[in-house]
């Protein structure tokens, strides 16, 4: 069997994965991921992807395995060659693992083009790092509102450095997804379809009416259906036993 | 939506991310790179997907024909085997990995469709080829096109529905014999020869009627020739005429008989008779019409004796016999179940949480303007009873009971406030009581309905709240959007003390005035048949169909009423069971029950000078036809 252009990315992405963690962490870490990437991909096993990504970042921090010293340089230390091209490798790996086996499920033809993907991982790596960094390096400037200053990181304390990351990051991602999530609405809005829109006007127009003809349903009903949705069983006779026995401890307890 | 691939797939990248800048950023930098890189990744992948489904989903195009013989067809022949073909074209851009399925029809059971999976590329067309096989007239009714969107990855998956309603007649099988046996006659005739009924008129017919003498200009081999030797002179045989009769057939399609599964309700089982009846009189050159009759009015076909009018016939008889029975007395509850799950597959975009909003409020169970809310109101006003100097002196008794010394007054206090607090727990349990199941997801899917109706129904937001407030509106109108869209809503046979709902004794009414029309107007000897459920009625509510029986028989027209036999009861009356279960005594109650009804009814109607056919539920047309035609023949024998 011939095998498809995505198997193939998916193995060289594999060995690029192997051989970047071998030049940055060391020969079994390496090893380790490769065979668990190989070995994924030949037995088209699905979780193999999120699985690849987590023991990569394990190994990247504990090359040995064992959780005790981990290993790596900070975001000040800029960045190499050789870690981006473990960040793009896994991501290539990624979307091509998962491209096969949509193939192979769906026999869909081969026919897209091998660059996006290895494009799009080169992107992904290249992205990631600059958005690291923004994250990293700069937190708002709490006194003057949408304003960034540069981290001091001799000044700051590590748990001002984490509010500051987390405060960058939420905005980063909430622009992004915000910004994505309101375009599509915005586009959505545009290309609704008659009877779309119908529901969302009759719908709005419910929303702002609806205490309003809440209260005209009940008037229309009147006596005629005074529990129409249903009453509530227990309620009155609970009551009713409360206050009956509250009115005769009452009345025993008092009554000298 | 996210695939369970996607799910896992986020649910690793994001923490990696996420928790890798918070914490490793200035120790490990390669952390928190892989999981921004991945995460970035599976953004850019969300938003590329969104993109390409917005864009794609107005310009899906679908054509929809139904083949048989190698043509496209708008009607098709029950027992047949015709192809649903379906067309699907993107008008622009593309789509990587679809999955398209036609809907099959509700009420047909047995049927695959035919999936299309792959990419779908703008001006590369895709035929989607479903065979399907009517197994009963009817109609048969296709919504649309189900498609799933997943983008290369199979990370995401969007599926909407592309509405393209379709709905073809099933027409019931030809009959290949002629005409009837048994021939008829008629005392007056005022249409057009041939046919099959004698009329004691001189005409071009095959019975001799008399001998006169010959005129010039008779043909010569009208002579009679032996008659002629022996009177000496020349004698001319005269035959009678053979004429056609107008047949008008009176189909119940009311609720009553619409009950019962598809294709074998009594309708569909009677307005399958009529087609034959129909092919039969057309066979014979009669005029065939039609009236389609249920409590609320009568739908007519007057009588002709085209191809294309019979054509017109079938075809209404096929409406008729796909007609669904309206729910009656059934709680809005049990009809919201199937009415959302309809909606979810056919109308999902209407559904969508952006445009049918569930408002938070929506699920509180407001207290007042319920018996539950007089009871929070009086205690509400229960400590100002405090008030009186009596009950306040002994509630400050009760206070310095339980109180440390010193403090009583705030015992006094805590009981007066007792009632303010149990009243706002009662207040708070009843309305928080809404947003639990059961009543939440009942809520919501009548929300989401109403929602749908109103805008449907392009009625507002007023009829928005009636559906969620009234649940007699809301069961009405879910009960039409089953019906409307084929789907055999739930029935409640039996009302809350007993009664039968489907008798549907106000069909008896319309029919009668078909009858009482028909006769008024007919300057001929015509044939009614009434295709009815009648068994079950009394004599009282049978009384003006019996009049009108009566009426037409005395200008000597014939009226034959078919009946249609229930499935479950047995044909013959078998004897008293023995040592035998309480449900077999029921049944046995049951039947002999029908039977004696069914005699009755029979004796009323053959009293009236109407015949009586029983339509069994295995008996083929051409039987019940045979029957038809002994009746058609009574008293046609010289």
């Amino acid at each position: 069997m011939t095998p498809s252009a995505d198997t193939l990315v998916a193995l060289g992405s594999a060995a690029v994965l192997a051989a970047g963690l071998f030049a940055e962490r060391g020969g079994s870490a390496g090893l380790a991921v490769g065979a668990v990437a190989v070995v994924g991909l030949l037995a088209r096993w699905r979780p193999t992807p999120p699985l690849l990504l987590l023991l990569t970042a394990y190994l990247c921090l504990f090359p040995d395995g064992r959780p005790v010293e981990p290993v790596g340089r900070g975001v000040s230390a800029g960045v190499r060659v050789g870690e981006l091209l473990i960040a793009a490798a896994v991501v290539a790996y990624t979307a091509a693992f998962y491209r096969t086996l949509t193939a192979r499920v769906e026999g869909a033809d081969d026919a897209d083009p091998v660059w996006p993907t290895v494009a799009a991982a080169a992107t992904a790596a290249v992205g990631g790092w600059a958005a690291l960094v923004v994250v990293a390096r700069y937190q708002p400037d709490y006194a003057r509102p949408l304003r960034f200053v540069r981290v001091n990181e001799f000044v700051a304390t590590p748990l001002e450095q984490i509010v500051g990351r987390f405060v960058m990051l939420a905005g980063l991602l909430g622009a992004l997804v915000g910004g994505a999530a309101g375009g599509l609405w915005l586009l959505r809005l545009n290309r609704l379809t008659p009877a779309e829109a119908r529901v969302l006007l009759v719908d709005t127009r419910w929303r702002e009416t609806r205490s309003e003809l809440a209260r005209a349903e009940a008037w229309r009903f009147g006596e005629a259906k005074p529990d129409r949705r249903g009453g509530c069983g227990w309620c009155g006779p609970a009551v009713l036993a409360f206050a009956g026995t509250f009115g005769l401890v009452l009345y025993y307890l008092t009554r000298g | 939506v996210l695939t369970p691939r996607g799910r896992w797939f986020l649910a690793a990248a994001g923490p990696t991310a996420v928790g890798g800048t918070l914490v490793l950023a200035g120790a490990a930098a390669l952390v928190p790179l892989l999981g921004m890189a991945a995460l970035g990744w599976f953004l850019a992948r969300w938003a590329a997907f969104a993109w390409q489904v917005r864009q794609a989903r107005g310009r899906l195009v679908v054509r929809r024909e139904l083949r048989a013989g190698g043509r496209a067809v708008s009607s098709v022949w029950a027992y047949s085997n015709p192809v649903v073909r379906l067309t699907v074209e993107l008008t622009a851009g593309s789509l990587p990995r679809v999955v398209l399925a036609d809907r099959p029809p509700a009420d047909l059971d047995g049927v695959e469709p035919d999936e299309h999976v792959g990419r779908l590329v703008a001006g590369s067309p895709v035929v989607i080829d479903t065979p399907v096989k009517p197994t009963a007239m009817g109609v048969l009714r296709f919504e649309g096109l189900a498609v799933r969107a997943f983008d290369p990855c199979g990370l995401f998956e969007a599926r909407w529905f592309v509405r393209h309603v379709t709905e073809v007649p099933v027409l019931p099988p030809l009959l290949s014999a002629a005409g009837g046996k048994q021939r008829g006659v008629k005392r007056v005739n005022a249409l057009p020869p041939p046919g099959l009924y004698r009329l004691r008129r001189p005409g071009g017919g095959g019975e001799l009627l008399d001998l006169r003498d010959y005129r010039p200009g008779d043909p010569p081999k009208t002579i009679a020739w032996k008659a002629s030797a022996r009177r000496d002179r020349l004698i001319t045989k005269e035959f009678e005429s053979d004429v056609p009769v107008r047949v008008l057939l009176l189909l119940d399609a009311s609720t009553g008989a619409r009950v019962g599964p598809a294709g074998e309700s009594a309708v569909a089982r009677l307005a399958m008779v009529a087609a034959g009846v129909a092919q039969s009189a057309a066979a014979g050159r009669d005029l065939v019409g039609l009236a389609v009759c249920d409590e609320d009015g009568v739908e007519l076909l007057s009588p002709a004796r085209t191809a294309a009018h019979r054509v017109r016939v079938l075809r209404e008889l096929a409406r008729a016999a796909a007609r669904l029975p309206h729910p009656a007395g059934v709680s809005a509850e049990r009809l919201s179940k199937p009415a959302h799950a309809l909606a979810s597959e056919v109308y999902p975009d209407l559904l969508a949480a952006d445009l049918n909003a569930l408002p938070l409020g929506l699920f509180w169970r407001p207290a007042l303007g319920r018996r539950i809310g007089w009871l929070v109101v009086g205690l509400f006003f229960l400590p100002f009873v405090a008030l009186i100097p009596v009950v306040l002196e002994r509630l400050a008794r009760l206070a310095n009971l339980f109180a440390p010394a010193g403090y009583g007054w705030a015992g006094l206090l805590g009981l007066l406030l007792l009632p303010w607090v149990f009243g706002g727990l009662v207040w708070f349990v009843h309305g928080v009581r809404g947003m639990l199941p059961p009543h939440r997801p009942q809520t919501a899917r009548r929300k989401a309905l109403a929602a749908v109706f109103a805008a449907a129904d392009r009625s507002g937001p007023a009829m928005l709240q009636r559906y969620v407030e009234d649940d007699e509106a809301f069961a009405d109108r879910a009960g039409r959007f089953l019906t409307a869209h084929r789907v055999r809503p739930p029935l409640a046979l039996v009302g809350p003390d007993g009664e039968d709902l489907y008798r549907s004794p106000g069909k008896v009414a319309v029919l009668a005035g078909v009858l009482v029309r028909a006769t008024a107007v007919a300057r001929d000897n015509e044939l009614y048949v009434i295709f009815a459920d009648l068994a079950e009625l009394t004599a009282d509510e049978l009384a003006p169909l019996l009049a009108a029986v009566r009426a037409a028989r005395a200008r000597h027209h014939a009226v034959a009423v078919m009946v249609p036999w229930p499935a479950d009861v047995p044909a013959d009356l078998p004897g008293i069971p023995h040592r035998v279960k309480l449900a077999g005594v029921v049944r046995y109650a049951q039947a002999s029950r029908y039977h004696r009804q069914f005699a009755a009814v029979r004796t009323l109607l053959t009293a009236a000078g109407a015949t009586l056919i029983r339509a069994d539920a295995g008996d083929p047309v051409r039987r019940v036809l045979d029957k038809l035609d002994r009746v058609r023949g009574v008293g046609g024998r010289r």
